[in-house]
């Protein structure tokens, strides 16, 4: 299964170059079933990134440019008279497939963006009354556009919290992006990627990295984060225990990808940015990531071997 | 797998990287923002008596202004906002500073620029400084205000300054845990501000303390009729003093002062000539103590002297002061018999003296002493010159003229009181004649004015009467509302006779003192609630109480000088010689006995880790010598890299101690597993450190 995973991993870096942390954390989030947030400035690889994974896992998918005049029917299908048998008939949208790629969602009305929420959250939609369930695995790669750009509708907590994940690509390192331009037309062939893994395959990895030991320090660890993030010390919002929980699943898919069957605090670092940071500050800020980055303090403030006892 | 090692690498050195950033820059947390704006406040408030309404008025609004930026309220002020308050405020002080004095200048720049410093704490360095400068301003309180209360006011918003510098430290502590660690610290530091305080030289400033408060307090060297009566109702210590015998009776305690040679008709005045600049001039006319006679058969007493800082020169004793010594000041006896110090009184300051007890200083009086003290001048008072003359032809003898006038004031319709009715021109001869009313001063003044119409050389003196006795403490505090003046005639044979008029009108306030009396009147006057709070028992037994330590304080701390350094040291060092051997034998023991303490401190820490954390430590601190710092998210793995890139030797055994710890550490082991495996644990420890230690 290693192998498997590795391959996966590499093809991946082959798309989107020089981004090996991100690419792991993306599919870390898949295998942890969780939706994944991309927010970026346009033009880093978002839509990239959606496509090489989809492809790679051998998904169906599925793309759904978000704009303003987008309506939830537009997302979620819609229901029409089919004259020959005198009966509705409903058209599937696009939310039907394995993979959904939200594209730019901030770019949609509230009304439209909540249209994702039952999906994301129960993975099944409602459409005139009648409940549909989805494919399985049901995934949505959404991205997002910083927010001071015009035309952008900040998603509500409440939305934020129903992605695993929010990572940024961010600027690529010279060399990279000196690769980046010189391929210039091997890098959106995605027709030359291979699938690696069935949809069956991937149900049974889920089922695996579900099954990963988690240790009582691991826990304390996380215990210690949350609390941290609740003692009001940092100007952000507290984390629930369901961030808590999508953090130990996000963990164990970075475990997973690590070859191991147990958690270490160093899984929960690698994650905890990913995985938190939208949940404590949701805004969006570029220059602050750097320096002021709530859930870097936040980390920094609990202590990784012994967490409660310091 | 290819990248695996690499990315979680780049995580790790991306943390460390970004853990360097947050510590450069500065963020208060919402408790440390609160502290600083308490500190702030309270810090200035020790100084509020010696700041200007400007000053007071700017630390107010900077106050409500700092407090908003923090509540996010108003944005950080810009450069140009900041440099304009700068500047205002520097316009302000330029303006006051000549009114203020060096010092006070020197204090409100100082609070300033304290006031301003939260505007631009942008890194730790700016807020060490800020917690500096708020202690420096705390402390400079003391500079205005030596009392035990005080001081202990002093210590408890120095705890605050301290809870705001911790906070920085321990972002997550609450209030209480601050407090706590604080005080823990100050307690902590006792026997080191001890050894301190008793051994450190108490070296003179290298400057020249200004006179804090230019404002005298008490007596005056010119009084005119009704002065007294405004000292009368302060409650303000004038000095306390502590007699080594018994204390002699309450008529005898007439601390003599100030003796006033010169009346303009209106007011008395201390001869200009009398004391410093003319010493030698008078060398030639006046006696000195050797002239006195029968000094050496007069009881003698001797007793301590505590002043409170008045700003003045003069000092307080019972007559004849024939010995005195003090360290802090140098002090003259002047040719009046009365005491001065060299410079004005602008702190605690203590003097022993030693008096013969007496009502007359018996000399011999020069001829032009004689003429300064039959002067008179008749502006006002020509009915009480012509009074004294008539006088002078019914009575020969002069103490039997004394005598008659006392009677005068005894047996006609003379009375004590406050409030006297207002006397036009302050004229005495109305006083004597038509209002018959009023005090010491009323009394004194008239009666040497009317001595002197009658021939008899006579002079008022000024000073204090009695004291009030604090039994727990066992000395008198004399007040400023003890102030008294009393008259001094020359009788042939007896010399300098005191005389004190307000004795022959009311006898009790000579005999029971001031203090009492004047409590008996505030209470007729007023029925407030606070006088007969003032008048019960226990209140009276706990000021005394308050009172007793307050005198220990002055008289052991802040009067505590380079002698009594000496003294304690060589005190200290006599026990040393004489026990030197218990005393090694017991600091042997105590130092045991700490070492023992320790260690079982140390011991019960331990016993809060589990093993593999407590070997895991240990290989964190040998990492250290290899240059490897302890943050807090340090893993395991992050821990073995570390190690690995700076030890490539060791890295199988680092690998396999660091796998084994994972193992114990982070997965699920049956008990007995657990111990097997801690038990390999502990010996790849042992080959891990000396592996570390075989490679250098």
């Amino acid at each position: 299964m290693n192998d498997l995973v590795s391959s996966v991993v590499h093809q991946i870096e082959q798309i989107v170059i020089g981004k090996q942390t991100q690419v792991k954390l993306s599919i870390a989030c898949i295998f942890a079933k969780g939706h994944l947030l991309i927010e970026d400035l346009p033009g880093m690889g978002k839509t990239t990134l959606a496509h090489a994974l989809a492809a790679t896992l051998n998904l169906s998918y599925q793309r759904v440019q978000f704009t303003s005049d987008l309506l939830p029917s537009d997302v979620i299908g819609v229901s029409i008279y089919d004259t020959e048998n005198q009966t509705f008939k409903l058209h599937q949208g696009p939310i039907f497939n394995q993979l959904v790629l939200a594209d730019e969602i901030n770019r949609a009305s509230p009304k439209t963006q909540s249209a994702l929420l039952e999906a994301m959250e129960e993975n099944r939609v409602s459409i005139d009354g009648k409940t549909y369930q989805l494919p399985q695995p049901f995934f949505v790669i959404a991205t997002q556009n910083p927010l001071f750009h015009s035309g952008t509708y900040s998603l509500p907590e409440s939305q934020l919290d129903r992605f695993m994940m929010r990572i940024s690509l961010g600027f690529p390192s010279v060399e990279a992006e000196k690769q980046i331009l010189s391929n210039a037309f091997g890098a959106t062939d995605f027709s030359s990627l291979k699938a690696f893994i069935t949809p069956e395959q991937l149900i049974e990895i889920q089922l695996k990295v579900q099954n990963i030991h988690v240790g009582e320090e691991v826990l304390n660890y996380v215990v210690a984060l949350l609390q941290q993030s609740r003692n009001g010390h940092y100007d952000v919002n507290p984390l629930s225990p369901r961030a808590g929980k999508s953090l130990i699943s996000a963990a164990k898919a970075w475990a997973f990808i690590e070859g191991r069957d147990y958690l270490l605090p160093d899984d929960i670092q690698a994650v905890f940015s990913a995985v938190c940071q939208h949940r404590l500050n949701p805004a969006f800020d570029m220059k602050a990531e750097a320096t002021n980055d709530s859930s870097q303090r936040i980390l920094h403030s609990v202590d990784a071997i012994s967490p409660l006892l310091s | 797998m290819v990248n695996k090692r690499y990315s979680s690498l780049s995580i790790n050195q991306n943390i460390l990287l970004q853990e360097k950033l947050v510590q450069g820059h500065l963020s208060l947390s919402k408790k440390t923002q609160l502290l600083l704006m308490c500190s702030l406040g309270l810090n200035c408030l020790t100084l509020v008596l010696e700041l200007s309404g400007w000053l007071i008025a700017y630390i107010v609004i900077s106050l409500l202004w700092q407090s908003s930026i923090y509540l996010k309220l108003v944005a950080q002020p810009n450069r140009l906002i900041k440099l304009l308050v700068s500047i205002a405020g520097l316009f302000l002080l330029a303006l006051s500073a000549k009114q203020l004095g060096l010092l006070n200048s020197m204090v409100h720049l100082l609070v300033f620029s304290y006031l301003l410093k939260p505007l631009e704490l942008t890194s730790r360095k700016d807020f060490y400084i800020q917690v500096l400068l708020g202690i420096f301003v705390l402390v400079t309180s003391l500079v205005f205000i030596q009392s035990l209360y005080f001081m202990l006011l002093v210590l408890l918003f120095l705890t605050i300054n301290f809870m705001l510098l911790f906070s920085i430290f321990y972002k997550t502590a609450s209030h209480k845990t601050l407090a706590k660690g604080v005080t823990t610290t100050l307690i902590k530091s006792i026997p080191l501000t001890l050894l301190l305080f008793i051994g450190f030289p108490k070296i003179a400033p290298f400057w020249q303390m200004p006179a804090a408060q230019n404002a005298q307090v008490g007596l005056s060297d010119e009084v005119k009729v009704g002065d007294i009566a405004k000292l009368a109702l302060s409650n303000k210590l004038a000095f306390r003093v502590e007699f080594d015998q018994a204390p002699p009776n309450y008529q005898q305690m007439y601390w003599r002062t100030l003796v006033l040679e010169d009346f303009d008709g209106i007011k008395w005045y201390q001869r200009k000539d009398n004391y410093q600049n003319l010493w030698q001039q008078q060398l030639q006319e006046e006696p000195d103590f050797s002239s006195i006679i029968g000094l050496s058969k007069l009881p003698l007493v001797s007793y301590q002297v505590i002043v409170e800082p008045n700003f003045q020169q003069w000092l307080f004793g019972l007559n004849i002061m024939t010995n005195v010594k003090s360290e802090q000041q140098t002090v003259n006896k002047n040719r009046d018999f009365t005491l001065t110090a060299n410079k004005k009184l602008n702190s605690v300051t203590s003097y022993r003296v030693t008096s013969a007890l007496t009502d007359h200083i018996n000399i011999i009086l020069t001829p032009t002493a004689r003429n300064r003290n039959l002067l008179v001048n008749e502006r006002n008072n020509q009915a009480l010159a012509d009074e004294g003359q008539r006088l002078r032809r019914l009575y020969q003898d002069d103490l039997s003229l004394v005598k008659a006038v006392l009677t005068r004031f005894n047996q006609q319709n003379y009375h004590y009181t406050l409030n006297p009715p207002l006397l036009s021109n302050n004229s005495l001869s109305e006083f004597y004649f038509d209002t018959k009313a009023g005090f010491c001063e009323h009394y004194a003044s008239s009666f040497t004015y009317l001595m002197r119409s009658a021939g008899i050389p006579a002079r008022m003196v000024l000073g204090y009467l009695g004291g009030e006795y604090n039994q727990r403490g066992n000395y008198y505090s004399v007040y400023q509302r003890d102030a008294h003046a009393w008259s001094e005639v020359w009788i042939a044979g007896r010399g300098w006779l005191r005389i004190d008029p307000t004795a022959a009108v009311s006898p009790e306030r000579v005999e029971t003192g001031f203090s009492e009396l004047l409590q008996q009147e505030q209470n007729m006057l007023s029925s407030d609630l606070f006088a007969s709070f003032n008048a019960s028992q226990w209140f009276n037994q706990l000021r005394y109480m308050f009172e007793a330590i307050d005198y220990q304080w002055t008289k052991w701390v802040v009067g505590y000088s380079i002698n009594d350094q000496i003294n304690v040291i060589n005190a200290l060092y006599l026990t040393f010689v004489q026990h030197k051997r218990l005393i090694i034998a017991i600091s042997v023991l105590m130092l045991a006995m700490i070492v023992v303490l320790i260690s079982l401190r140390k011991k019960n820490k331990a016993s809060r880790f589990p093993t593999e954390v407590l070997l895991l430590n240990k290989l964190i601190k040998s990492a250290n010598k290899l240059g490897i710092l302890k943050t807090p998210t340090l893993t395991a793995d992050q821990l073995a890299q570390h190690i690995i890139s700076e030890k490539p030797s060791a890295s199988a055994a680092v690998l396999t101690f660091i796998n084994t710890f994972k193992k114990v550490h982070y997965q699920s082991l049956s008990a007995d597993e657990r111990v097997k495996e801690i038990d390999k644990l502990k010996q790849q420890f042992k080959q891990l450190t000396s592996q570390l230690k075989q490679s250098g």
